[in-house]
């Protein structure tokens, strides 16, 4: 008979409630235990087993093994990993239109490649809850129709990528999260990221009852994902807004994306009850988008080759001395261009980290001004789209990843 | 007072922000209303994911916040592109007052509204509420579905799921996406017209959400994941065939000659009535909902046909609230009449949940016995009490 090794404390990737493992619910198997008070009649029955068969599986009230899991509070699934693996929560954050779904589709897609790190091993934790990014990657990076321009659609406010709990009077909504089983060097985590959209970081968009920043408060890193083609000073360099937007760039708006850092800081402090002026507890990884386009501004340009690993092996990550001078030459544009955003990055975390990458490689186009832009998945290249994760797990759980964690 | 909310893709909405927000607001909107409006403007651009049968979404939908019931009526579309250049939707809702609901249904006050805004609009909050369309839609053949090339019965079939279990979620599976909402307003013309407001609907659904009553759903059947969806307990399925005749039903001859559909009768089972503890329906708010459609479906034929008048309407209104905030609890009549029903799963899963019975008319002898029991225990308890009293004086 094999043993299951269980963690202390179970971190729900949905609600972000912490309980220990014996509270876990189970989900009824019985055709006719259908209808649960947190999920709504058309869930099965969560329940809290007293009853276990020979394997270990719960048996629930009407006699069916029961081998789902689910947690005592939001009710909602939980895959084996999460009860057997350290959690490693990483809250991807940044501007509408700054490129994370891009970034969160190119990086899950090329980690699963194996051609990223050396002896990566980078599963889905539970494909039927991971649907969301595979559905992202399909778009693009492995779509049956190479040659017919897609995108990734804007990420919405409701529908599908939310789920719904009811928990004491109140109706919740949180993001579905996507969740990974990272292994490397005898060491696994439980990774676990979220598509948020852009508008949920604003400052005053944080909904008591819509919790869909929480992870904030549980997260071990934080990529935050700058679109510096949406700064007015840029865009400038770059030949002016009409120009920057052909290629995908420039945002809907002059956004100031230091606000958004700031507002994502104060929540970070606000949900784990840490004063103002106390460091943020996890490293900052400033992860620059859409190199491809601003890339050819830098001293020295960093979109020419991207350190030699343009071509060839362009989604893997580099070694450690070329993402340190890419980390030094993205430094001084920063200075150049945004300096507000350093500033205020530096501030809150004086050791972060700064990786550049690209997770189309080539600018989308459209067929007339205005009209959609598109890209055919046979021309998506993407630059480093995983580096920026693999810095922040580096930082996050240095025994993962010890030769791009600093000190 | 009516309200009305636009929510889209805008430069700067109405508090500032950029990428999906507010655009437009009518003055006094209630507090939490605007996020529970925001819960159901999502909108799937992909074709060939997306479960609807239509491109548009017409619903009709009670979306319960703080444990208040409101009616929307919803239009949710594609719009063009955003700023960023990526696909943009729009969503346009309209609260009503009970007093507001037309006679004609929600299906045709939808139609009727001719203020949906369909391109990006000028961000504002509106001090005046939206003119909402008034009138009656009288009972008639159901046309739309001749003319989308379906046997009119069908409406009928569809009408009568709806009038049989208005607790029920129930399926219309199209073979091919079309534009849906004139027939939602062919089966709702077939209703009395105090049971057109208990239908809610959506002719394109996303996802279903605790506090969101969406009854009728018109997918496609083609959709991925169908399967799975027409497999919730309970659900009641309408697939609906081109070259498919509707049968000879009752109902199916009304639509087909322009007559109300009435509910079928069904035997009561008075045996056991089980009142189900569930932590989604307050209890009081179960009890109003099972009172109003239990005795409506009871009343059978009964129900008038003709437009209900302003008075009557109060208690209908209740019942729709009340309904809205059992969440997506069940009747009473379709419980009792699950119990007598060995195939519906609903049965027994019922009896697992129920935690109080009351057996009707086993509940007198006990009750008795037990007052004699006491009364006499009293009686001689003062006996006592008087005689210690007298021997201590
Ligand atoms: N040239 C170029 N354009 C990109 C790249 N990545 C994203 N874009 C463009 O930026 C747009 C926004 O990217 P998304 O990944 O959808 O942005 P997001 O941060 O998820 O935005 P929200 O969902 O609104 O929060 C895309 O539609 C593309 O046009 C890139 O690597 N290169
Ligand atoms: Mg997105």
């Amino acid at each position: 008979m094999s043993t299951r090794s269980l963690v202390s404390s179970v971190t729900c990737p949905h609600c972000w409630a912490e309980f220990p493992p014996a509270q876990v619910r189970y989900v009824a198997e019985h055709a006719a235990l259908m209808g649960d008070p947190v999920l709504g009649d058309s869930a099965a029955m969560r329940f809290l087993p007293s009853r276990f068969d020979a394997r270990g599986r719960a048996i629930d009230p009407f006699g069916a093994s029961a081998s789902r899991m689910a947690c005592m509070r939001c009710h909602l699934e939980l895959p084996p990993a999460a009860l057997e693996l350290p959690q490693a929560i990483v809250s991807i954050v940044g501007a509408p239109a700054s490129g994370k779904s891009v970034m969160l589709a190119a990086a899950s897609f090329s980690l699963r490649s194996g051609l990223v790190v050396d002896g990566l091993e980078f599963v889905d934790a539970d494909p039927s809850l991971n649907d969301l990014t595979l559905e992202l990657e399909s778009s693009l990076f492995r779509s049956s129709t190479p040659d017919s321009p897609a995108m990734i659609a804007k990420t919405d406010l409701a529908g599908r990528l939310y789920r719904s709990f009811r928990v004491g009077d109140a109706n919740w909504t949180a993001p579905k999260p996507q969740l990974f089983v990272v292994g490397r060097k005898g060491k696994r985590h439980l990774l676990c990221l979220y598509d948020n959209a852009g508008e949920h970081f604003l400052p005053g968009a944080d909904a008591p009852h819509e919790p869909v920043t929480r992870h904030l408060g549980v997260s071990r890193a934080l990529v935050f994902v700058v679109d510096p083609t949406q700064d007015q000073r840029v865009i400038e360099r770059l030949g002016g807004r009409e120009a920057v937007q052909a290629v995908g760039g420039a945002g809907s708006i002059d956004q100031r994306q230091d606000l958004i850092l700031i507002e994502v800081a104060n929540r970070v402090r606000r949900l784990r009850g840490l004063s103002a002026y106390d460091p943020l507890p996890f490293r900052i990884v400033l992860a620059l988008s859409k190199a491809d386009i601003w890339g050819s501004v830098t001293d020295p340009p960093i979109a020419a080759d991207f350190g030699g690993f343009r071509s060839g092996q362009s989604i893997a990550v580099p070694p450690m001395e070329v993402l340190q001078r890419a980390d030094a030459t993205c430094r001084e544009f920063l200075a150049r261009y945004m300096p507000e955003l350093l500033a205020t990055a530096r501030a809150l975390d004086p050791n972060l980290r700064i990786v550049p990458f690209s997770g189309l490689g080539n600018p989308p186009s459209s067929a007339t001004l205005g009209t959609r832009l598109a890209i055919r998945p046979r021309d998506v290249k993407p630059v480093w789209p995983a580096a920026p994760l693999v810095v922040a797990l580096s930082e996050a759980e240095p025994a993962l990843f010890p030769e791009h964690a600093v000190g | 007072m009516s309200f009305e909310v636009v929510h889209t893709s805008v430069v700067r909405g109405l508090r500032g922000e950029s990428g999906f927000a507010t655009a437009i607001m009518t003055r006094g909107l209630p507090a939490g209303l605007e996020s529970g409006l925001q819960d159901v403007s999502g909108y799937d651009h992909d074709s060939a994911r997306a479960v609807g049968v239509d491109t548009v979404e017409w619903a009709h939908r009670i979306v319960t916040v703080r444990g208040r019931p409101y009616t929307v009526l919803s239009r949710v579309a594609p719009n063009g592109v955003d700023a960023s250049r990526r696909p943009n939707r729009i969503a346009h809702h309209l609260v009503l007052e009970p007093h507001e609901r037309a006679l004609g249904g929600p299906a045709w006050m939808l139609g009727q509204f001719g203020a949906f805004e369909t391109g990006t609009p000028e961000v504002t909050e509106r001090t005046t509420p939206p003119v909402l369309p008034t009138g009656d839609l009288p009972v008639r053949a159901a046309h739309a579905w001749s003319a989308a090339g379906f046997d009119a019965g069908w409406a009928g079939v569809v009408a009568q799921s709806l009038v049989d279990h208005p607790q029920a979620v129930v399926y219309v599976v199209l073979p091919e996406a079309l534009d849906a909402l004139p027939l939602v307003i062919d089966v709702l013309a077939l209703m009395p017209n105090d049971r057109r407001w208990h239908v809610t609907f959506s002719t394109r659904p996303l996802v279903v959400l605790p506090h969101v009553r969406c009854q009728l759903r018109f997918v496609r059947a083609e959709a991925p994941g169908l399967a799975r969806m027409l497999a919730e307990p309970g659900a009641r399925v309408v697939r609906v065939e081109r070259d498919e005749d509707a049968g000879e039903s009752d109902a199916a001859n009304a639509a087909r000659r322009g007559q109300t559909v009435e509910p079928t009768s069904r035997p009561v089972n008075t045996r056991v009535n089980p009142v189900v503890q569930s932590a989604l329906g307050s209890s009081a708010a179960g009890v109003r909902e099972q009172d109003a459609f239990a005795a409506s479906t009871r009343a059978g034929a009964q129900v008038p046909a003709a437009p209900v008048a302003q008075a009557e309407r109060s208690s209908f209104d209740d019942s729709i609230g009340a309904a809205s905030q059992a969440s997506p609890g069940r009747t009473g009549t379709d419980l009792v009449d699950s119990f007598g029903s060995a195939r519906d799963p609903r049965a027994v899963q019922d009896v697992a949940r129920a935690s109080i019975y009351s057996r009707s008319n086993l509940q007198w002898p006990p009750i008795a016995i037990a007052l004699i029991l006491y009364s006499g225990l009293a009686v001689l308890g003062a006996v006592i009490l008087f005689l210690l009293a007298a021997f201590a004086r």
